[in-house]
């Protein structure tokens, strides 16, 4: 399942990133991007760590950040973007070891 | 009327990409519900089944994922507009009800490791796939 989640990312994050011309950057940053999606994904399936792959996406954040063209606005939410998806593997890799539902708390709304 | 540039809107949109990601998982929970066979890897410690295992992991993940995207709006990291916070909003409240009819689920496979899927948790986690579309849709539109 997971691996779809990635899948999806690898192809809507750096879609929408380009077709804003964001940065032309971007164009060299999107097959690293992939690449480290790729090392996620395989990692994931092979129950292997996939630190390396959450390295590489770090870089190409670190790449963008150094895009004077990026509002830090744009930058922040995608440093968040990335938080967000290093969480959810950190859990879904967690929740391959053991099974507890008792950490299912009920998430507040949005003010 | 307020405009919104292609880039105010792309930064809410990168956060909302990445949360509408975590969840597609669940668009194939029902799938995984309906025709889970055992696998030929190990449970997790504490799982009954492969199909308990998977929702409890799919789950897991999309939970985290949404947290840490809260963390980041209450730290003032991220300020989602009325439109994504309305569609985060309802993602959450379907979200934590597929959560607990889960929880109620594992409880029922403790006790019963022949239980059934409660068609509750499936209409649940269905609800949480329709609020995901509209994300989608709401990424779709800047595309």
């Amino acid at each position: 399942m997971l691996l779809t989640i990635l899948a999806l990312i690898g192809t809507i994050l750096p879609v929408l990133l380009k077709s804003f011309g964001v940065s032309s950057s971007i164009d060299n940053l999107i097959p690293a991007m992939i690449a480290a999606i790729g090392q996620i994904v395989t990692g994931i399936a092979s129950k292997t760590p996939v630190t390396s792959g959450l390295a590489a996406l770090q870089t190409a954040l670190t790449a963008l950040q150094a895009d004077t063209s990026l509002s830090p606005v744009i930058l922040g939410d995608i440093s968040e973007g990335v938080a967000d998806l290093q969480a959810a593997i950190v859990a879904y890799q967690k929740a391959q070891v053991t099974t507890d539902p008792s950490t299912l708390t009920p998430l507040p709304l949005l003010p | 009327m307020k405009r919104t540039t292609p880039k105010q809107l792309f930064a809410g949109l990168v956060v909302v990409a990445s949360y509408a990601v975590f969840l597609a998982v669940l668009t194939f929970l029902p799938v995984s519900m309906a025709g889970c066979k055992a696998a030929n890897t190990p449970l997790p410690a504490g799982a009954i089944n492969a199909t308990d295992a998977s929702l409890n992991a799919n789950l897991q993940a999309a939970h985290a994922g949404l947290a840490q995207y809260e963390a980041d709006v209450t730290a003032g990291k991220h300020t989602p507009d009325a439109t994504e916070k309305t569609i985060i909003n309802k993602v959450i409240v379907s979200l934590n009800t597929a959560d607990a009819l889960y929880q109620s689920y594992h409880a029922a496979l403790v006790a019963n490791p022949a239980a059934g899927e409660p068609q509750q948790l499936i209409d649940a986690v269905m609800s949480v796939t329709s609020n995901l579309s509209a994300l989608q849709a709401l990424v779709q539109a800047v595309k």
